[in-house]
Formats: C-alpha cells, structure tokens, sequence
C-alpha cells in the first residue's frame, strides 16, 4: 500500500483545525461566556476529531489494506 | 428582560450576513460578536488562502458551495468580484480544502444568525432535574397544593 505520509497528516491537521472552529461556534450558541464557549468548544472538538479520526482512520485503513 | 422589536432583530440578523458577530454586537454582546467575527473570517480566509483565492466562484461547478459561502456575503461578494479573472489553468492540489473551508463558515454563520433571533427573543428554560426539583417531583407539589 502506497501511503503518501506529509500529505496525509497535512491533512489531518487541517481537519482537526476545521472541526475546533466549528465546535468553537457551535458551541457558542446559547451560550454567553466566551471563556465557557472556548474552552467547552476546544474539549468537544478535540474529542470528535480523535474519535473521528481513530474510527475512519483506523478502520479506513484496515479496509484498504484489507482490499 | 429588554424586549427588542422584530425590525431590530431583522436588521441584526442582516448585519450578522453581512458581517458574522454584527447582529450580537448591536445587541449588546460584544466579546461574544469579536468571537464570532474572529473565528469565521480567520475560517473563510484560511479557505481563501488554501485554494489560492479560487474558493469563490460562480461557475456551474462551484455553484453549490457559493450558495453555502454566500451565507458570509461580506467577504465572499466582495472577493467574488475581486478574483473572478483568476483562471483554474494549473494544478491546485488545496482547492477542495480551501473550499470547504470557505463553504463551512458560511454554513456556520447561518447558525450565528439563529444564535442572534435566539439572543434577542430567548426560549424560555426547560424544567429539569438539575433545578432541583424533578419535574415528577414538580408534579406531586402541584397536586397536593390544589
């Protein structure tokens, strides 16, 4: 399996940074407390993006080398 | 509770368009608007940036994410305009990146005009077991006072 790596992790890098901005305003919503917004926003994104990453990845993985 | 009149909701929700975090601004909540304004044009431009200032166009293959960037008509008109000679002749190996990064803060600044209608004309709170009471138990209280 041909596995381009500095591709790959510029890639992971610009989607963990996608999902902590999204979750940062997602979570602002209702919310009034920057310093709350932030650092709820940060911690439900930094979890998404490691689940994420660890059941597409990681599965994604097994399935292409797999097939 | 300040009651605020639907043609300054209106005229927030316009501005939030305009510029993401305006609509809370003039509302009142000012740290809340810098966030916004911060996170969603450091997110647009980083898209801009990535697909070399060819996120924004109109033609008919790039017709649905204007529609998503749209939702940020303050930059994405303005760089609409200013960008549209550039030609799609060479290989842009981030262009899908930098749109869907353009696309997602227009689609999330819809969510920040919603947070605006909601700032303005707040949803009242939820009875729940956090308060104290449950509401089984909010329930009993009320029978047996009547």
């Amino acid at each position: 399996m041909n596995i381009r790596y500095g591709e790959l992790l510029e890639h992971l890098g610009w989607f963990v940074l996608l999902v902590l901005l999204v979750s940062v305003v997602y979570n602002g919503l209702r919310r009034d407390d920057v310093g709350e917004i932030i650092r709820v926003g940060v911690r439900r994104g930094l979890l998404f993006a490691s689940i994420s990453i660890a059941l597409f990845g990681v599965g994604g993985y097994l399935l292409a080398a797999w097939l | 509770m300040r009651r605020y009149s639907p043609a300054t909701v209106f005229i927030c929700i316009v501005a939030t368009w305009i510029i993401p975090g305006a609509g809370h601004w003039l509302l009142g909540r000012r740290k809340k608007a810098l966030l916004y304004a911060i996170v969603l044009t450091a997110m647009f431009v980083i898209g801009l940036v990535l697909a070399e200032f060819r996120a924004v166009r109109s033609d008919d293959d790039f017709f649905l994410y204007l529609l998503g960037e749209g939702l940020y008509a303050g930059l994405t008109f303005p760089t609409l305009w200013l960008t549209h000679g550039l030609q799609l002749v060479a290989e842009h190996p981030r262009l899908e990146v930098g749109r869907l990064f353009a696309t997602v803060a227009g689609l999330m600044n819809l969510c920040v005009m919603v947070d605006v209608y909601e700032t303005a004309y707040p949803r009242p709170k939820e009875l729940s077991a956090n308060d104290g009471v449950t509401s089984a138990g909010a329930l009993a209280a009320a029978e047996r006072s009547a």
